[in-house]
């Protein structure tokens, strides 16, 4: 089936010359070297301009001056590379504001790869822009939120464990900060996915930050741990280390601990804790809230969580499911 | 309640707290009008920010930190420089804090 033409075009119609003009789009067209001979009429509506004030290189001048930089050198790039160009850039409007559009550039290649033509086109995106920064403000009030009454949580506790020894209560304390910090991973991400690395340095980083760096050794390759099971990773960890700290590796200067992971296969992830050095091990009888809140992380993840209290110190193996990172393995 | 905790950490510290204000207007008040050698400034106060009261006691050059529940990226550029004690945090977390802005 032929496309449906109107059956009354208009008079003189040139159907592109149409679109061109009429498209949503600011548009333009540039030669190999990234010349800029052609633009639609929306683009000298939009910034007050006349053709030859923008022609050629001429537009630098309704660029945001901050963002110019960045624009000029990921355009020469393209230009170079014969790579399609993407960037958001603030554009300057008939009436001197800026709004921010997407600009992105196709190029057009003849057989042997040679770029004879460049496409771009720059749509106004302030809009979704508004709605991005709502979205930010209303994530950090979530935050704020969460954090204070976390807060508030440890004010009660305060006030009413007061009678309870001091070290029940020191550890109630840790897990609740343990927690927070937990959350804070998942603050920077956007609650996205995030790195294990990033996961176990900043767990750690408040604990061991009088530990010379060669008691704590950490290898493995780049995982991504998915936002809703960060925050286990981060409490199981805490555990660890604090147990590390009370009773474990961490309580001799002599003890190490060694943290390192490896993917066996594609989605699983095997995560080891061991410690050497440290006091003589004695196995709790007890199976403390850390052990159980151990063992529970494997569930959650899809595998098993092993606490192996050997001689020469504590090892914990936590089998599970995982994504690597895109791009990379080992 | 929150400050209440803050201020017995505090006391437990060895501090003396001169005062505590819940208000921006109140606590640019007590900066002028109080003596201390350190402040605290929730980033949030009410629903104003505290950078006005951060701005006048720079200005007076008394050192002063910040506790937050935003995360260091929600504070604008300026201040990020500044000490940024995350909320909730550990009375000894607090004691550094407040060691490395008197220093």
């Amino acid at each position: 089936m032929s496309p449906k033409v109107p059956e009354t075009p208009l008079e003189g119609e040139n159907q592109f010359q149409l679109l061109a003009d009429f498209v949503p789009q600011l548009m333009w067209l540039a030669d190999r070297d990234g010349w800029i001979y052609w633009y639609n009429k929306r683009c000298y509506e939009y910034t007050g301009t006349t053709p030859e004030e923008i022609e050629g290189w001429g537009w630098k001048a309704v660029i945001e001056p901050e963002a110019l930089p960045a624009v000029v050198e990921g355009w020469s790039r393209s230009i170079a590379t014969g790579e399609p160009f993407e960037m958001v850039i603030p554009l300057k409007s008939a009436d001197e504001s800026f709004r921010p559009f997407l600009s992105r550039v196709q190029p057009l290649k003849d057989d042997d790869g040679n770029v004879l033509r460049w496409f771009g086109t720059n749509t106004d995106i302030s809009e979704q822009k508004l709605v991005e920064e709502r979205l930010q403000n209303l994530l950090n009030e979530l935050n704020h939120r969460v954090k204070n009454t976390l807060v508030t949580v440890q004010a009660i506790a305060s006030q009413s464990l007061r009678t309870l020894p001091r070290e029940n209560i020191e550890t109630f304390h840790d897990r609740l900060v343990a927690l927070s910090r937990a959350h804070d991973l998942l603050m920077q991400t956007n609650w996205e996915a995030m790195e294990l690395r990033e996961i176990v340095r900043q767990t750690l980083a408040p604990l061991c930050s009088k530990q010379p760096c060669d008691r704590l050794v950490i290898d493995g390759p780049e995982v991504l741990i998915a936002a809703d099971r960060a925050a286990s990773w981060s409490m199981a960890i805490h555990e660890l280390c604090m147990n590390a700290l009370k009773h474990g590796a961490f309580k001799l200067e002599t003890g190490q601990v060694n943290i390192a992971w490896l993917v066996p296969e594609e989605g699983r992830l095997r995560f080891r804790w061991s410690e050497h050095g440290g006091p003589p091990v004695a196995v709790s009888q007890r199976r403390g809230f850390g052990t159980r809140l151990i063992e529970n992380l494997g569930r959650e993840l899809a595998g098993k969580a092993t606490l192996l209290f050997e001689p020469e110190g504590l090892i914990c193996t936590i089998d599970a499911e995982a994504h690597l990172a895109p791009g990379r393995s080992s | 309640m929150v400050a209440m905790l803050l201020e017995d950490m505090l006391n437990q510290l060895g501090c003396h707290v001169v005062e505590a204000a819940a208000r921006v207007d109140t606590a640019l008040k007590a900066v002028e009008s109080r003596i201390f050698d350190v402040a605290i400034l929730d980033v949030n106060l009410k629903g104003e920010t505290s950078y006005p009261v951060a701005d006048l006691l720079c200005l007076r050059n008394v050192p002063f930190l910040f506790a937050t529940g935003y995360g260091i990226q929600a504070i604008p550029e300026p201040y990020r420089q500044r000490i940024v004690l995350q909320k909730p945090f550990r009375k000894h977390e607090l004691e550094e804090a407040l060691l490395s802005a008197l220093k």
